[in-house]
């Protein structure tokens, strides 16, 4: 059986306001049938301090724009360097068209 | 009560000729100790004295985010090298504008922050104790101890 749909996408990032908290190299982010929605990915790097603030924000990039979802919650694993990261996501907000 | 943490909201500033510039609300700590060590120079005697000419240059590095120019000069999320290459791009009447911009909205910032604190000493929270003064009374005894 076919699960949810999924955008899948290279580059991505974590936002806390206008600071960048984590880079995202590989991810995957599926509508869950109550709204909701899912991400799974790669973090590559992030800030200690600013990954652990609220709200934030997932965004990811594309050719005209942003992609953005706020986050609910989040699990960065454990151990050091890139590592697997879940989180589930809310609502997807509007879209940021940057060009 | 206002956080004692800075929180990361931008501001939108307009600036002439319909651009415009965001700007950090209010600098961290970090960042603001980070802005005065770019102000500073090093005499021969190894004082820091700020520089005048470095001062405005780091005072915008420090606040802008991002700005309508992106056209011709992408900032947004650049590091400060990035942006202070960018700002000293800019023609000499245009620093000055943004400059101008960006200390007004940092008085701004400062005479809020100093309202509110007027504020909450003017409403005043009831005081944790009373004073030595409401006190009435005998307040201790002394005793030969035995």
């Amino acid at each position: 059986m076919d699960g949810p749909r999924a955008i899948r996408g290279i580059v991505g990032r974590i936002d806390w306001g206008y600071f960048a908290a984590g880079a995202i190299n590989g991810y995957a982010v599926r509508q869950c049938a109550d709204g909701t929605w899912t991400l799974h990915g790669t973090i590559v790097n992030f800030d200690a301090f600013k990954i652990r603030q609220k709200p934030l924000i997932f965004v990811a990039p594309h050719k005209d724009g942003e992609w953005r979802w706020p986050i609910t919650t989040l699990d960065l694993g454990d151990g050091y360097g890139p590592r697997e990261l879940q989180a589930t996501l809310g609502p997807q907000l509007p879209q940021m068209v940057t060009r | 009560m206002e956080s004692w943490f800075v929180q990361p909201t931008p501001k939108r500033i307009p600036l002439s000729d319909g651009q415009w510039i965001l700007v950090k609300t209010r600098l961290t700590a970090g960042e603001y100790r980070a802005h005065l060590r770019r102000s500073a120079t090093v005499s021969a005697d190894g004082t820091r004295r700020v520089d005048p000419f470095e001062h405005a240059l780091s005072l915008i590095v420090a606040y802008l985010l991002d700005w309508s120019l992106s056209v011709e000069i992408d900032i947004r999320g650049s590091s400060v090298t990035d942006v202070s290459a960018a700002v000293d791009a800019l023609s000499v009447v245009r620093f000055e504008e943004i400059r101008t911009a960006i200390e007004q909205h940092e008085e701004a910032m400062n005479k809020e922050r100093e309202d509110a604190k007027k504020k909450t000493v003017t409403t005043g929270a009831d005081p944790i104790s009373p004073s030595p003064s409401d006190v009435v009374g005998q307040l201790s005894t002394s005793e030969v101890l035995t």
